[in-house]
Parts: structure tokens; C-alpha cells; sequence
């Protein structure tokens, strides 16, 4: 426990540190805005008819708030090892490097959280977009949503720890896929049947839903409509359970598997 | 005289080497690239029949797709390079060699262009062979002179940055973190630029992707009205934007590199 | 014909934010001739790499004057920079993925060699450092040792005039170290027109490659001459240490006493056989001859003696630790 809020406050020294605070207060409320920008236009002015806006916007917020997460566990690998070179002496501390990518993780999606609902306080009037919130439903949630990331986000640093050089493009490519299948942006509906089939059991699609739920109180369109918020809920539970576990037990053979291959400490640049 | 010239030229040659054949060392990169370039072309197809916006308009955004990889690769392959340089202890050994600075630069351009290349075509492959969009090719050596010329314009752009991102470090760096998706949507990506007004099409316009995109849309893509300016003009914009960018950045690494010498900051590693 | 470098009065001072300037160099000034390999020696942060990095053209000086070549590295730096190399110990630099012929080659480039040149000299120095065989394998699986080889090669392959070596030898093996410093002999002496600025931690490394050493300490030089004339000024007196199977404090006076004024002696025992042993300071070498005679004449057989030869390391000390006291007495009580 201590290593995970040791890890969660050098998370946060290096999310900050390179500003003052107030810039940088600036800069996390800020930064959301790059994710959802394009759907505001495309949903306002070209899909208007559509009525999809809050469908979308949601669904890129809240996927974002995943997206942040298990992009900068991925990149911490390699930043760690080869930019700061700090990795090998997190090995060697007594903090396990499960434990350590948790602290990071965790920082960074509640860093997520506070940006994304300084934005949703002006969107929410501006946009006039449906706001009934089920409290309940949305703190479970989102405490479920950090299960779903920092699973993902190990399972993908394990990977990372075993690839000498980062290839920005594979991550690209990875969460480029997951975006589409996730729904965040339409709704899968709109695939042939097999893929909207599978998108339901993409492991973000259930969780942005449930955050679309309990913050507009309605069912939005016909994706996983036949699920009740209850059931989505235990849907989530079940995938954050299973990523996460997954996640734990990657990094773990991840680790180990690294320390055989002497990647620990390997640096390439390109 | 000729013997600066081949001596930026072998540098240039070079330092695209490494950038193209390092890469292409790891056999995932052509698995990541084409991967990648189908699932922006499905999230494109799939978005614009939800949005509704008919056919012609799905040729206009794959375009728009065509381009963005060149865009991310300008900002994080080229504009972030001497920064990184500079992070590994190459920057000082790049200083003491007689190679210009812009010689590096202009290989890394190269290199990351024609790298990125290949992201960019399974893209169109993907929207032509897979999703049947649609190009007319009557203009195909004029799209693609504008497509080089925007290119040139681009790279010059991100050799301009890359100055910056040295001297300011991590400041630039999460800057151009927070402006990069606000721009690339500015830009005209996902929909033509004329439609946020011709106030922030202006603005728009330095970045050379968004007049790039819209001469490419207009010589590509009959129907295509909405334009900013006609692509004659766009065409002649972009080539002026290339030169004012290629004399600002050949003045900016001048100044960088008086700077390193002078306050012996941009050699320093991690700060 | 003019010198490799010529340094003048130069000084360089580093703003750094929040404190007062730091003054790394206050009034340096040496020359190298060609065909010299000259030693900068100082503890850290003496201001030895300061040094090197203006003479490379990565740093400019605050004021004094430094010429390569014949060229100023302030002004004429783009002539000054095709002429010169600089190889840093415990350098990662380079690029991982690249093999190390890759990696030369891409150096290579960037003095702008035609490529068949540049492939002919980096097969000729891998081989003279024994890397030939691994000049297939990636950067970043060569180990430090081997990396510096590489590093050497990057920086001989250029062809410079002026090869700087800050710490060459830094993290490297004894077996390492010495093919490096023999390289680096053989390469000044292969062409007139070639000269190696080092620096160095190990005395015995200077010692034995430098023609000339400066010995340099908070920015300023104490000394700059030859490594045997520095051991010689340590002390122009003979040393020896004589063990032999008896001498009492008797019979030692009366020894002292016949050799006459300025040869010191000193009453000791070997740590060992516990046998007498005396450490004699001599005016003159040859009076080594009439201790001998005079010890004979007390009755006293000689076990063992040795000439004892100071070292660069006791100059070194000597003048480094006389600056630091020089400037205890210097500074102000407050
Ligand atoms: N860029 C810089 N900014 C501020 N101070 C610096 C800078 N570079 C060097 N210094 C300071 O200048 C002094 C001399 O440094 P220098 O690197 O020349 O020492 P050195 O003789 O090479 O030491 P070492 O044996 O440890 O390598 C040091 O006190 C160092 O802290
Ligand atoms: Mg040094």
C-alpha cells in the first residue's frame, strides 16, 4: 500500500512538475478538449439530425478517461527504461512493478477524471446534453473503470517490456481497433451484425455505456439496450475483474520474462 | 560549394537510412501500419454512414485520413527529434561533426515521410479496394504535386518546431501534446475546413495539411464544392508557406545552436 | 607551421539560475603542438571537460582565445569542426538498433566521406581494435568496453587532425584500456600533422602516453610540463630504501654524519623481516655509491635496496592538495 501511493505521488510529480501549478491546472482541464472537439462538430453540424451528440460525446469522454490511462502505462515502459533509465532501480526497490504501474495508473485516471468533469460543467449547459445522474451507478462505475484501465493498461505494458523498440504505430494501431469496437464514437449497431456482436464483448464497450447511463439517466440507442444499467454494471464488474487479473499475471511473466531477456535496462533509440 | 553540398547530401542520406531501415528492423511496424491504417479507414466509413453524410463526403474524409499519419509523423518523428537527440547525447556529436543541423533534419523528413508512407496508402488502400470510395484520377499528377509540395510545406513546418521543442523542452513538448488534436481537427481531418468559417480557416491555413488537403479534395473529388480557395492559389499558398518556413527554420537552428554554445543548456541531458 | 591548439587567457563562466555565476575557467592558457598527446589532469569538476568542450566548438568562452588548427573556435567553427573528433568516456551515444558498422558508417556520413572510403577505414580500425567480428551486432548489446572501442573507431574514421579523448579509458578493462591507449600512440605518431588532447583519471595512463600534462584545479592551471620533469620537481633529490641485517642509532649517525649536508636518512624496519631498513634522500644520485661504502664500514650487509621513482600520482597530489591549501590560507576569516 505504501509502494502504491509512493508510486501514485511520483506519478503525479511527473505528470506536474515540468510547470508551475497553476499552468498546469490549466493544462489538465485543457487537455481533454483534443478528444472531443471533433465530435462536437461532426455530431452538431453534419450528424444534427442524427441526435446522436450526447450518445458520442459520452462515449469519447468516458473512453478517454480509459484511453489516458492505458496510453501512458504503455509509454511508461519505455519511458522509464529508456528516457529516465529508472527502470532497473524500480525492479530493484521493494515495490513490486505491478504495484508501481498501479500508482502511476491510478494518478493518472483520477487526473483523467478531474479534466473530464471540469469539462462536462460546461458542456453539460452548453450543449444541453441529458443530465440525470445516478450517483450510485457512476462512482461504482468509475471506480470499476480504473479496474478495466490499469488492467489493460498492465496486460499492455507486459507487452511493452518485452518489445525492445516502442513502436508508437502498434499502440496506434492497438487502441485504434479498440476505439472503433468500443462504441464510444457510434453506435456498433452500425457494423455488420458479426462485428457489432463482437463489440458488445470488447472490454470498454459495457463500461462506457454504463457511464452514458448513469449520467444522462436514459438508455441512449439500441446498443446493449437489452441489458438493464443493473445488469451492464455486473457486465463491467466482470470485465474489470477478469483485465485486471489478466493484467496482474501478464506483468507478472511480463517482469520476469524481461529480467531472463535482460530488457530491464536495454536502450535503443531510434 | 560542392563539397557542402555532398556533405549535407551523404548526411541527409544517412540519417534517412537509419530512420527507414531502423524501423523496418521490426517486422511489426508493417503489421502496426496496415492494422492501423484499416481501422481509421473503419472508424471513417462506419462514422460518416451514422452521420449520414452520403457517399461523396466519405471520399473527402479519407483524404483526410491520407493525410493525418504525415501530420502525427511531422510533429512527433520530426518537430520532437532534437529534443530526443539531445536526451540520448547524440546532439553534442551532431554539433561537432561539420554537418549542418538542417541536413539531419531534412533526413529525418525523408526518412519519416517515406516511413510513414505506407500507413498512409493502406489507408486509401483500404478505402478504395475494401469501402469502394471513389476518386476521379483525371488529375493525378496535379494531386500529387500538390500532395509533394504539401509535404515540403509540412516537414519544413515541423523543422521549424523542432528549434523550439529543443530550446523549451518539456513546456514545448506538452504544448504541442495539448494543440496536436485541436489542430488536426482545424485542419480539416474529419470534415472540410471551409466549414468552420473562413475566420479559423485563416488561422487554420499556417498549418500547410489544411490547404493541402482541401486543393487534393477539390482535384480528387469532382463534387467537391465547399472549398477555401480555388487549388490554384492553394497550390501557390503552400509553396510560398514552404519557403517562409525553410528560411525560419534555417534561421532558427542557426540560433539554437549559437544558443547551445553560448548558455551550454541544450547539451544538457534530462532537464 | 602553426600549433594544433593554442589556448589564451580563457575563461568561461556558467549562469546558473538561482545562483551566483560559477566561474569553471578563470584564465586558462596552453598550447599542443602537433604530433603531441597532451594530459588535462584535475579532480572533478576542475574544468577539464569545460575545456575540451571549447575547444570543441560545443561551448564558447566567456573571453580568451582558442584556435585548432590555426582557426578560432568561436568564429571559425565550421572550419574548425571537419579537422577534429571527440570521444567521451562512458558515451552511449549512436543510435541502439544500428549495427556497429551501421553506426560508424552513419558517422562517417556526417563528415561527409564517400561511402567506399568510409567502409574501407572502418574495416581497417574494427580490426585493429579486435571488433571486427562483432561488427554485425547491435549498439545496444555491446558491452561499455566494446562500446568505447566502437566509439574510438567512430572517432579515427573521420580522419581528424585533433582527436579529443575526455576520459577515453572511463569504465574500461585493463586489457581494453590498453589497446585503446596504444592505438591512440600509434595514430599520433602514423602522421605529423595529428595531435590528442586527453583527459584522464589514472595518472599511470597519462603518465604514459602524454608528452605533456597541464595540471588543472578550480579552473585555473598549476602546472604544465612534461610528466618526468613534474615527478623530477616534486623533489630533485635521489631516493632510495637500502634493508640490510643490522644497523643501530649509533652506528646511523656516524653514517649521517660522513655523507654531510642535504642527504637525509631514515631509520626504519621492513614490515616483514623486521630487518633494519633505511630510506636515504640523496643530493646526488652517484652518492648512492658512498652510503653503500659507509654502510660496509660499519659492518653492515646489504639484503635489498631500490631506487624509489616518484610517481605522476605524488605530483599530482602534491599540487593539488598545495591549492587547496594555498586558498584555506588565502580566504578571509569571517
Ligand atoms: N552547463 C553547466 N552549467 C553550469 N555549471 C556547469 C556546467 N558545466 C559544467 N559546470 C560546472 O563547471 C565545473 C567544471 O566542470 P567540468 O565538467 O569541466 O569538470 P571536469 O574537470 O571535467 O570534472 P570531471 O573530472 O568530474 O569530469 C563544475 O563545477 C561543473 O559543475
Ligand atoms: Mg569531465
Amino acid at each position: 500500500m505504501k509502494g502504491f501511493l509512493a508510486s501514485m505521488y511520483i506519478g503525479l510529480q511527473i505528470e506536474s512538475n515540468w510547470t508551475k501549478k497553476w499552468v498546469w491546472l490549466l493544462y489538465l482541464a485543457a487537455y481533454p478538449i483534443g478528444s472531443f472537439l471533433a465530435v462536437i462538430i461532426l455530431y452538431g453540424v453534419f450528424g444534427q439530425k442524427t441526435g446522436l451528440l450526447p450518445y458520442a460525446l459520452y462515449g469519447t469522454i468516458f473512453y478517454y478517461s480509459l484511453s489516458m490511462v492505458f496510453f501512458d502505462m504503455a509509454f511508461s515502459v519505455h519511458d522509464d527504461r529508456e528516457h529516465y533509465q529508472t527502470l532497473k532501480y524500480i525492479f530493484l526497490s521493494s515495490t513490486s512493478y505491478r504495484t508501481y504501474l498501479c500508482g502511476r495508473a491510478a494518478t493518472r485516471y483520477l487526473i483523467a477524471l478531474a479534466g473530464i468533469i471540469i469539462n462536462l460543467c460546461w458542456l453539460i449547459p452548453v450543449l444541453r446534453l441529458p443530465f440525470h445522474p445516478n450517483w450510485g451507478y457512476l462512482i461504482a462505475g468509475a471506480i470499476l473503470g480504473y479496474l478495466v484501465a490499469a488492467g489493460l493498461g498492465l496486460a499492455v505494458a507486459s507487452v511493452f517490456l518485452l518489445t525492445i523498440k516502442l513502436d508508437v504505430d502498434v499502440v496506434d494501431a492497438l487502441f485504434g481497433g479498440l476505439f472503433v469496437l468500443s462504441g464510444a464514437l457510434f453506435p456498433p449497431t452500425a457494423f455488420p451484425a458479426v462485428f457489432a456482436k463482437i463489440a458488445e464483448f470488447v472490454p470498454m464497450s459495457p463500461f462506457i455505456e454504463l457511464m452514458r447511463r448513469a449520467i444522462s439517466g436514459k438508455i441512449l440507442t439500441s446498443f446493449l439496450s437489452d441489458m438493464s444499467t443493473f445488469q451492464l454494471l455486473g457486465r463491467v464488474a466482470l470485465s474489470a475483474a477478469v483485465l485486471f487479473a489478466l493484467g496482474w499475471v501478464l506483468v507478472f511473466f511480463g517482469s520476469r520474462q524481461a529480467q531472463r531477456k535482460g530488457y530491464i535496462d536495454v536502450t535503443t533509440a531510434f | 560549394m560542392k563539397k557542402k553540398l555532398l556533405l549535407f547530401l551523404r548526411t541527409l542520406n544517412a540519417r534517412a537510412y537509419v530512420r527507414i531501415f531502423g524501423q523496418m528492423r521490426e517486422a511489426t511496424w508493417v503489421v502496426a501500419s496496415v492494422l492501423g491504417g484499416f481501422f481509421t479507414m473503419t472508424t471513417y466509413i462506419y462514422l460518416y454512414r451514422t452521420l449520414g453524410t452520403g457517399s461523396e463526403f466519405t471520399g473527402l474524409v479519407v483524404l483526410g485520413g491520407f493525410m493525418t499519419p504525415f501530420f502525427m509523423n511531422v510533429l512527433w518523428g520530426v518537430a520532437t527529434q532534437l529534443y530526443w537527440e539531445k536526451e540520448m547525447g547524440n546532439l553534442e556529436l551532431m554539433l561537432v561533426s561539420p554537418a549542418p543541423l538542417s541536413a539531419f533534419l531534412v533526413g529525418l523528413s525523408v526518412g519519416g515521410a517515406m516511413h510513414t508512407m505506407l500507413r498512409s496508402l493502406a489507408v486509401l488502400f483500404f478505402g478504395i479496394a475494401v469501402f469502394k470510395v471513389q476518386f476521379t484520377v483525371l488529375h493525378l499528377p496535379l494531386a500529387l504535386l500538390v500532395f509533394l509540395v504539401t509535404l515540403f510545406s509540412m516537414y519544413g513546418l515541423g523543422i521549424v518546431f523542432s528549434s523550439l521543442f529543443l530550446y523549451h523542452g518539456r513546456d514545448a513538448w506538452r504544448t504541442a501534446d495539448l494543440v496536436m488534436e485541436p489542430t488536426n481537427v482545424l485542419s480539416g481531418s474529419y470534415f472540410p475546413a471551409r466549414f468552420l468559417g473562413l475566420g479559423l480557416v485563416g488561422i487554420a491555413a499556417l498549418i500547410p495539411t489544411t490547404l493541402g488537403l482541401d486543393a487534393l479534395r477539390q482535384l480528387l473529388v469532382p463534387s467537391f464544392t465547399v472549398k477555401v480557395l480555388d487549388w490554384r492559389w492553394e497550390l501557390l499558398i503552400l509553396i510560398g508557406l514552404g519557403v517562409v518556413f525553410v528560411f525560419i527554420a534555417s534561421w532558427a537552428l542557426r540560433a539554437v545552436e549559437y544558443k547551445a554554445r553560448r548558455d551550454a543548456r541544450l547539451t544538457l541531458r534530462w532537464q | 607551421m602553426h600549433t594544433a591548439i593554442q589556448v589564451e587567457n580563457l575563461s568561461r563562466v556558467f549562469n546558473r539560475r538561482g545562483t551566483a555565476p560559477f566561474h569553471a575557467l578563470r584564465g586558462v592558457s596552453f598550447d599542443v603542438s602537433y604530433g603531441e598527446i597532451f594530459g588535462l589532469l584535475g579532480p572533478n569538476g576542475a574544468g577539464k571537460t569545460t575545456t575540451i568542450k571549447i575547444m570543441s566548438t560545443l561551448l564558447l568562452p566567456t573571453s580568451g582565445r582558442v584556435t585548432v588548427a590555426g582557426f578560432d573556435v568561436e568564429k571559425d567553427y565550421t572550419h574548425v569542426r571537419p579537422l577534429i573528433s571527440l570521444i567521451s568516456g562512458g558515451e552511449t551515444s549512436g543510435y541502439g538498433i544500428l549495427t556497429v558498422e551501421e553506426q560508424l558508417w552513419m558517422f562517417s556520413q556526417f563528415y561527409g566521406m564517400e561511402t567506399h572510403v568510409a567502409r574501407a577505414r572502418i574495416e581497417e580500425y574494427l580490426k585493429v581494435v579486435g571488433m571486427w567480428d562483432s561488427r554485425r551486432q547491435q549498439m545496444n548489446r555491446l558491452s561499455t568496453g566494446m562500446r568505447q572501442k566502437v566509439n574510438l573507431v567512430r572517432g579515427l574514421v573521420t580522419d581528424p587532425k585533433v582527436l579529443f579523448l575526455d576520459e577515453p579509458t572511463l569504465g574500461v578493462d585493463v586489457e581494453a584500456s590498453v589497446i585503446i591507449r596504444n592505438i591512440v600512440r600509434d595514430w599520433v605518431r602514423e602522421k605529423p600533422e595529428r595531435s590528442v588532447i586527453l583527459t584522464t583519471h589514472y595518472m599511470a595512463e597519462a603518465d604514459e602516453l602524454c608528452s605533456r600534462v597541464a595540471i588543472i584545479n578550480h579552473g585555473l592551471i598549476l602546472a604544465n610540463a612534461a610528466p618526468s620533469q613534474l615527478k623530477q620537481d616534486l623533489d630533485s633529490r635521489a631516493h632510495y630504501e637500502i634493508t640490510v641485517d643490522r644497523l643501530d642509532g649509533d652506528q646511523l649517525d656516524h653514517i649521517t654524519a660522513s655523507m654531510g649536508e642535504g642527504n637525509d636518512l631514515v631509520l626504519g624496519s621492513d614490515k616483514v623481516t623486521q630487518s633494519p631498513m633505511l630510506v636515504a634522500h640523496l643530493m646526488h644520485e652517484s652518492d648512492i655509491a658512498r652510503l653503500i661504502t659507509a654502510l660496509a664500514g660499519q659492518g653492515a650487509t646489504l639484503e635489498y635496496m631500490r631506487k624509489l621513482e616518484p610517481t605522476l600520482e605524488d605530483a599530482f597530489l602534491k599540487m593539488v592538495g598545495k591549492r587547496f591549501e594555498d586558498e584555506e590560507e588565502a580566504s578571509p576569516v569571517s
